[in-house]
């Protein structure tokens, strides 16, 4: 008889310590996720993923609620950081306040994505939320006036000529605009590129919205449904490898969110986005290790999407990925013929006006879209 | 970071608190200005008063008086419950107290009501 060899005490790679800064605060994951600190050459590892994954907020919690053991001078470490970073997050707040403010004077609606609504609205305490940009969502009708709004009030300019006249009012996910001091501010129209966005009613994100206070200001937010919606789009579409902090936003909201399940999945099928949040719900199993319960994942955990819808999520993340890839995507998804005329063209030839501007004539841009095709298919 | 606030700096002493604010009187009410922008960062907060950019760094029972500034609240009475909290008499910490509130006002981060 020979006892059993118990199993060797590992101690925390800087992968294991990073999945747990990331999950940190979650329901059910109150354990510790180490209890001795790391050696220098892990905790170097970890603090620059945390920085990568815009973590460091959730990394000062857990060492300051006792869940991450570590020394004196690892503790300053992740104070310095998280200081550096509010920092930061407070003077895009400042500037939030600013433009929301300045585009309400033109009578212009706007709406704050991610970054301070989530830290605001999905976290118990908004510092454990870091973001790098500010983006806002203005009415179709208005996307114009609201450019002309921040140029005259605060010299804003585009980043990139407009493709074709009016594309950008009918079929751009958003324009990037940069202030005078460098700082880019992304104009949204809608929550995504093409495919899944022409099925998303752009006034309802307007009729939901909810307010949270800022600055002394009521900075207006996406509804709880179509944050948590528009979380999975940013989380499941928006990278191949999404930062953790994508996805720590889906996994906050589907666990303590204030949203309807019912009004959730009502959303999802009639955005017909079921695939996005199925997307999404993968991504927290696999990159949080957690599992998510209750009634959407019920719905939408074993999702099986339809041809069109894996060949959508494709062309945002998959191996083939481009722009040309998402606009052969999202045909299927437009109804009106002369709409998806219009949509094919004015996403793959730009006019004379933008190609002057970019110093590149339009037969480039056709090869490249050529080359961006996949092949052998 | 450019301004650090700390009323603990200069470590209040005492035999303990003796007496509270006289009836009736509060001193002035201050409360957080609500154009100032801050965050908790573990027992520190950091704020960016309105229309500056420069950030100022409160600490310590700075920290403690920032939150408790989330409501008007009278000068006497912050004296009174910092004393009572930290066993200090009233004497030693009303003068530190209105210093660091009037650092605060001076910043523009708190206002009177």
């Amino acid at each position: 008889m020979s006892a059993a060899t118990p199993s060797p005490q590992t101690t925390p790679t800087a992968t294991d310590l990073l999945r747990g800064v990331a999950t940190h605060g979650l329901p059910g994951t109150t354990g510790a996720i180490a209890t001795d600190p790391p050696d220098d050459a892990t905790w170097q590892q970890l603090l620059q993923r945390v920085d990568r994954q815009r973590l460091p907020g959730l990394l000062l919690a857990a060492i300051d609620d006792g869940a991450l053991a570590v020394t004196d001078d690892q503790r300053t470490d992740a104070l310095d950081r998280h200081r550096d970073a509010m920092g930061a997050v407070l003077h895009l707040e400042q500037r939030l306040v600013a433009l929301t403010a300045a585009l309400a004077v033109d009578g212009i609606e706007v709406v704050a994505l991610k970054g301070s609504a989530h830290a605001h609205l999905a976290y118990p305490d908004p510092s454990w939320r870091t973001f790098g940009d500010v983006d806002l969502l203005v009415p179709s009708a208005q996307l114009e006036a609201a450019i002309t709004t921040l140029g005259t009030q605060r010299g804003a300019h585009r980043q990139t000529p407009e493709l074709r006249p009016g594309y950008d009012r009918r079929f751009a996910k958003s324009i990037t605009l940069v202030e005078p001091d460098g700082t880019e501010l992304d104009l949204h129209r809608t929550l995504v590129f093409g495919t899944f966005g022409f099925r998303i009613d752009l006034d309802e994100l307007f009729a939901s919205a909810v307010a949270f206070e800022l600055g002394g200001q009521q900075v207006r937010a996406l509804g709880p449904e179509a944050r948590l919606l528009h979380t999975c789009f940013h989380a499941g579409l928006g990278d191949p490898r999404p930062r953790l902090s994508s996805i720590r936003d889906l996994a906050q909201m589907l666990l303590t969110g204030d949203h309807d399940n019912d009004r959730v999945i009502a959303l999802a099928e009639r955005w017909e986005c079921q695939a996005v949040v199925a997307r999404g719900l993968q991504l927290c199993r696999e990159q949080l290790d957690i599992e998510v319960a209750g009634p959407i994942a019920e719905r939408f955990g074993h999702h099986q999407p339809s041809r069109r819808d894996a060949r959508a999520v494709e062309a945002y993340v998959g191996t083939n990925r481009s722009h040309t890839a998402k606009v052969l995507a999202s045909l299927p998804f437009i109804d009106d013929l002369r709409t998806r005329a219009a949509f094919l063209v004015g996403s793959a030839v730009p006019a004379r006006s933008f190609a002057d501007e970019r110093g590149t004539d339009r037969r480039s841009w056709l090869r490249k879209g050529w080359r961006s095709l996949p092949r052998g298919r | 970071m450019d301004e650090h606030l700390d009323t603990s700096g200069s470590g209040p002493t005492g035999s303990g608190p003796t007496g509270t604010s006289p009836a009736g009187a509060t001193g002035p009410r201050w409360h957080r200005h609500p154009r100032a922008l801050w965050r908790r960062s573990s027992d520190r907060v950091i704020v960016l008063p309105p229309d500056q950019s420069e950030l100022l760094l409160v600490e310590g029972t700075g920290a403690v008086i920032w939150e408790l500034l989330e409501h008007p609240t009278g000068e006497h009475e912050l004296v009174d419950l910092l004393s009572r909290a930290t066993d200090t008499d009233r004497s030693v910490i009303a003068p530190e107290v209105a210093a660091f509130l009037e650092q605060l006002a001076a910043e523009h981060v708190i206002r009177q009501p």
